[in-house]
């Protein structure tokens, strides 16, 4: 993506956030305004302000990958959250609701009678808050320095920075309409490419590919692979070489590989005929940790650069 | 307002039981807490029975149209369908109490 176009589009939403909050900043006076919004808040917009948490970084970005690494089994993930948030219903928040009390130390204090479970269930709110922050907060920071290249920590303090900038001045009617805005712009920014991406399937003819199918390079496809590496083969492949592979050294030298284990060194360069199939990693290998995950997977970290040509 | 002393009528209403948290007022509240109690353990029970059972379902060897199918799609409105149901009877529950008292 173009960085100037990245950078006008965060600006751009980070601005309608902060004005969206500041459309709130003027009503929030009272302390049932700061913590329920007075119980003005319509059900849709309450619905599209919870919903808008639950898209968050996790499930935006996360279940999608895990789909795609993992399978379909994964999409458990999102179920959990929804069941999580029935128990939630009939557990916390309609009893909440019921007792009068703003916040879950409220409750627990009028519900319990004693200071201390009010100490005890602050403590969990801020602990739990803590680690549901963290990896959104990475989430933040990795998705900008993708977009736009800023160091990873510039996300993070931007999203802290509005976000709480928001909450002390607004409180619950200002960041119910943030929530509210961000659920329909992130709806709309997953529904869009999903529904091009399913018109592009659907013109390439609706291929069904499985997902315990093994990955095939569709071009020539070229891997320098980083740290030394043990490779399990099934099938005969035939690989274009140069670097060392079970220490043998080749200078581009095509070679077939029998079926079996293979000891590729670090710095080796191995290149790919269409339609290859690609090697999974050997367990028990230099790296007993990495097991027998396919390369795809791999990819990513720094133990081998694919380059397609 | 409060009535005048000796002209208190033979059955007081419900609220007053209630505010000078008399037994029989006291029994009330608890009556509503216990519905509203019965209603919370009849929705988590629902829902670990309908979806609870799924991970059984879904290791038997199965399509894996089902395993989108019931994961992506059919699991949301049973969910939805308990939590109206729960949302219904709480809102019922608090009428007929409310119905009570103001009698």
């Amino acid at each position: 993506m173009n960085q100037t176009h990245a950078v006008a589009a965060v600006t751009a939403v980070v601005l309608a956030t902060v004005l969206i909050g500041a459309l709130g900043l003027r009503i929030s006076r009272t302390t049932s305004d700061f913590y329920v919004a007075s119980r003005t808040v319509r059900p849709g917009l309450n619905a599209a302000a919870i919903s808008g948490e639950y898209l968050s970084a996790a499930s935006f970005l996360g279940i999608a990958g895990l789909v795609l690494v993992q399978g379909p089994a994964m999409l458990w993930y999102p179920v959990g959250y929804t069941a999580g948030h029935l128990v939630l219903l009939v557990l916390v928040a309609a009893p909440l609701r019921r007792s009068g009390a703003y916040t879950l130390s409220d409750f627990a204090e009028a519900r319990l009678e004693s200071p201390q479970a009010r100490r005890v269930a602050s403590l969990f709110v801020v602990g739990i808050g803590w680690l549901y922050l963290l990896p959104q907060l990475q989430g933040a920071g990795l998705t900008l320095e993708i977009l736009t290249g800023a160091p990873d920590w510039v996300g993070g303090l931007l999203v802290a920075l509005v976000v709480t900038g928001t909450v002390a001045a607004g409180g619950m009617r200002s960041i119910t309409f943030v929530q509210a805005f961000q659920y329909w712009l992130k709806l709309t920014a997953l529904l869009v490419p999903a529904l091009f991406l399913l018109a592009a399937w659907y013109g390439d003819g609706a291929p069904r590919a499985r997902f315990d199918a093994p990955a095939v390079l569709r071009g020539h496809t070229v891997v320098e692979v980083a740290d030394t590496v043990r490779i399990g083969l099934d099938d005969p492949l035939t690989v274009t070489v140069t670097g060392s592979v079970d220490s043998v050294a080749y200078t581009g030298r095509t070679v077939t590989l029998a079926p079996g284990t293979h000891h590729v060194r670090g710095g080796t360069t191995l290149s790919f005929a269409p339609g290859a199939e690609l090697p999974a990693r050997a367990a028990g290998g230099s790296d007993p940790s990495a097991g027998p995950s396919r390369w795809p997977a791999a990819a990513t970290d720094t133990s081998c650069t694919p380059r397609t040509g | 307002m409060p009535a005048p002393a000796g002209r208190r009528p033979a059955h007081p209403p419900a609220r007053s039981e209630i505010d000078e948290q008399t037994t029989l007022g006291h029994t009330y509240v608890r009556s509503l807490m216990r519905s509203q109690l019965r209603a919370a353990l009849t929705a988590l029970g629902a829902l670990t029975l309908l979806v609870g059972p799924l991970p059984l379902l879904l290791a038997l060897p199965a399509p894996e149209a089902l395993v989108w199918t019931a994961l992506g799609f059919g699991v949301y409105p049973v969910v939805w369908a308990v939590a109206h149901w729960y949302v219904r009877r709480a809102e019922r529950n608090e009428r007929d109490f409310t119905g009570l008292v103001e009698r």
